[in-house]
């Protein structure tokens, strides 16, 4: 077996672990919340998870690999396509291994930076200081705070007005499905608006951004419409008797958009190296553009699913049983937050953890008095973990590289 | 496992409080039987009976004491946490000042003139119902400090200035009773007994009024 198609296929295996594992740990911050709230079965949000994080891996994933792949440091000045291969496959194994390290510890660390910490890594050691685009390191370091905090402030600010236009109402189930079309209605249009601007498919249809607006907003009506319908024919069957049965309804619908928008932005951790490595295996050079294959996504997004059927439905039962606090209304707000936020960051290309903006959400809804103790305390873990997991997985990854380039 | 949200979000310390109302409740309940016994003489009955107060007194504690041993610093609540402890400590002197109630009265076995005796339960009853008015709203807390509707805020405050107007009315009795003990006078240690047992029972009321007012600090915020 040549030297390069032994080590594709073992990058394959360690990227499709990276995948796994975000599977199996990181889509629990995301549907547990609905099953908690009994909005879905433990069945239902494990193929929900399953098949959105795919589709949103799939078709949406394209741009935060780029960055990831590309933007954070320049390839031809790290020395032959080998070494580049070399590098990326240890940014890769550095950054499993530290999450595996993570997981096995309970941190609360994040793929996401752990992959961009590795990739820092090996581009130090193989290129030294100068191939790194340090201007796009810092952009991405202050999303990492910003998309938490993104997050936090639109939890806040759905939950209060949730709170003022529901909640505190005397008549609040009434007000609940007048408002509800509409809070359906703003979701769906994030969701159109991400799929057009940007993505194959917006690409595909060659829809220009005003007309991108204008069909969301087509879009975003008629889901109203269909949500004020579907809500009316359940109150008419005698289903839905309080405001959280209608939030159920919506919490149903965020909780798609999290694992969809979780897919969109994840993916890039586990193939993001593995698309570079592949494309230098089969021309030989570090390539001027690279076409990001579909079916690498695919494979991305597969790696995922079969994390949250092995091991991440686990997870989501044990969290979503013991989080009793997170009814079907804060949910929906936490929901909203975190899958909002990471679209969006996921869209200007901006690779954050979906982990952290659920945090930032919960810690939102918290401040906006939506939950009755909020532990801060997390909040500074994560701020450790923002510190450690680059120079950590920066380390193990270089420790790597050095390694299998004395082998090599 | 690595789940950070499932770390962000602790017990509510509300559910704890709800706990610790649900004991408050049984042993007031305990506390009444037993001090009626008292006053019919129940002497042996009585005596069971304060052994369940104290008993629940001190499950209350042990409640008590894990709610604020899990609210560090670094936990946030939707209200303030010295108002949220405040009240619990409140809640618990209730139980204090039941249990010290029949600790007392259980020193001696002084008997009751049917006047006192009278006035005696009037004031109990009075006093329990300042208690039972407090749990009432204490029952709807975590829904009164975040989704209360205006009429349903209107209710509680309602509810919590009717503990006023019955620790007040508690107190006319307590003053009157105190007189009524000196008028028809008997030995010094009856006197003393009885009138030091009033003292004590009248501290509840005193303490579910300030629980009370801790309850509309934290609606108001």
């Amino acid at each position: 077996m040549e030297i390069t198609t032994f080590i594709l296929i073992a990058t394959a295996i360690v990227g499709f672990y990276m995948a796994w594992n975000i599977g199996a740990n990181d889509v629990a911050n995301s549907m547990a919340s609905a099953v908690g709230a009994k909005a879905i079965t433990l069945r239902q949000a494990v193929i929900i998870a399953g098949v959105l994080t795919f589709v949103g891996a799939t078709f949406v994933g394209t741009h935060v690999t780029d960055t990831v792949r590309k933007g954070i440091l320049n390839p031809y000045e790290m020395g032959t396509p080998m070494v580049v291969i070399i590098a990326f496959s240890s940014a890769l194994l550095g950054a499993s291994i530290w999450i595996f390290i993570a997981t096995w510890k309970g941190l609360p660390v994040s793929t996401t930076h752990s992959i961009v910490g590795a990739l820092v890594g090996t581009g130090l050691i193989s290129g030294g200081s100068s191939i790194i685009h340090w201007g796009k390191i810092w952009g991405i370091i202050a999303s990492w705070v910003i998309s938490p905090l993104f997050s936090a402030i639109l939890a806040f600010l759905v939950f209060t007005v949730i709170k003022k236009i529901i909640l505190q109402k005397d008549k609040s189930t009434l007000m609940a499905k007048r408002y509800s079309p509409y809070f359906i209605g703003i979701t769906f249009f994030i969701i159109f608006m991400s799929l057009f601007l940007k993505t194959p498919l917006g690409e595909r249809l060659q829809i220009s951004t005003s007309n991108s607006v204008l069909f969301s907003l087509i879009g975003a009506c008629l889901t109203g419409y269909i949500g004020y319908s579907i809500i009316n024919i359940l109150t008419k069957m005698g289903k839905i008797q309080d405001v959280e049965q209608i939030f159920r309804v919506l919490q149903v619908l965020t909780s798609c958009y999290v694992a969809f928008a979780h897919g969109s932005n994840d993916v890039a951790n586990a193939i993001g190296p593995l698309a570079a490595i592949r494309s230098i295996a089969i021309t030989g050079e570090i390539g001027t553009k690279v076409q990001i294959p579909l079916n690498l996504l695919a494979l991305g997004g597969i790696g995922i699913a079969i994390g949250i059927f092995t091991w991440g439905y686990r997870v989501i039962k044990t969290v979503g049983f013991r989080i009793t606090e997170l009814t079907n209304t804060r949910g929906f707000c936490v929901d909203f937050g975190t899958a909002t936020s990471v679209l969006i960051a996921s869209k200007l290309g901006l690779p954050v953890s979906t982990t952290h903006a659920a945090v930032g959400a919960v810690v939102g809804v918290g401040l906006a008095r939506g939950f009755d103790a909020v532990d801060f305390g997390v909040v500074k873990n994560i701020v450790i973990s923002w510190l450690v997991t680059l120079p950590i997985a920066a380390g193990i990854s270089a420790i790597i590289f050095k390694l299998l380039v004395i082998g090599h | 496992m690595r789940a950070p949200i499932f770390k962000t979000l602790r017990r509510s310390p509300f559910e704890g409080l709800l706990e610790h109302a649900k004991k408050v409740k049984e042993c007031v309940h305990k506390f009444k039987e037993a001090v009626e016994c008292y006053c019919d003489g129940e002497y042996d009955e009585f005596e069971r009976l304060r052994k369940d107060v104290m008993k629940l007194e001190n499950d209350a504690d042990w409640i008590k004491g894990n709610i604020t041993a899990h609210l560090p610093r670094r936990i946030f609540m939707p209200v303030d946490k010295g108002d949220f402890l405040t009240c619990l400590h409140e809640h618990d002197d209730i139980l204090d000042f039941a249990e010290d109630a029949v600790i007392w009265l259980g020193f001696r076995k002084t008997e009751m003139h049917q006047e006192i005796k009278d006035l005696f339960l009037k004031h109990l009853y009075k006093v329990i119902e300042t208690v039972e008015t407090l749990e009432s709203v204490v029952d709807n807390v975590k829904h009164l400090v975040v989704s209360v509707t205006m009429e349903e805020r209107a209710k509680a405050k309602e509810s919590l200035k009717s503990i006023h107007y019955k620790e007040w009315e508690a107190d006319q009795i307590e003053h009157e009773l105190g007189r009524k003990i000196f008028e028809l006078g008997g030995d010094m240690f009856s006197v003393y007994h009885l009138l030091q047992a009033v003292f004590v029972i009248a501290h509840i009321a005193d303490h579910a009024e300030n629980a009370g007012d801790k309850i509309r600090a934290m609606m108001a915020r």
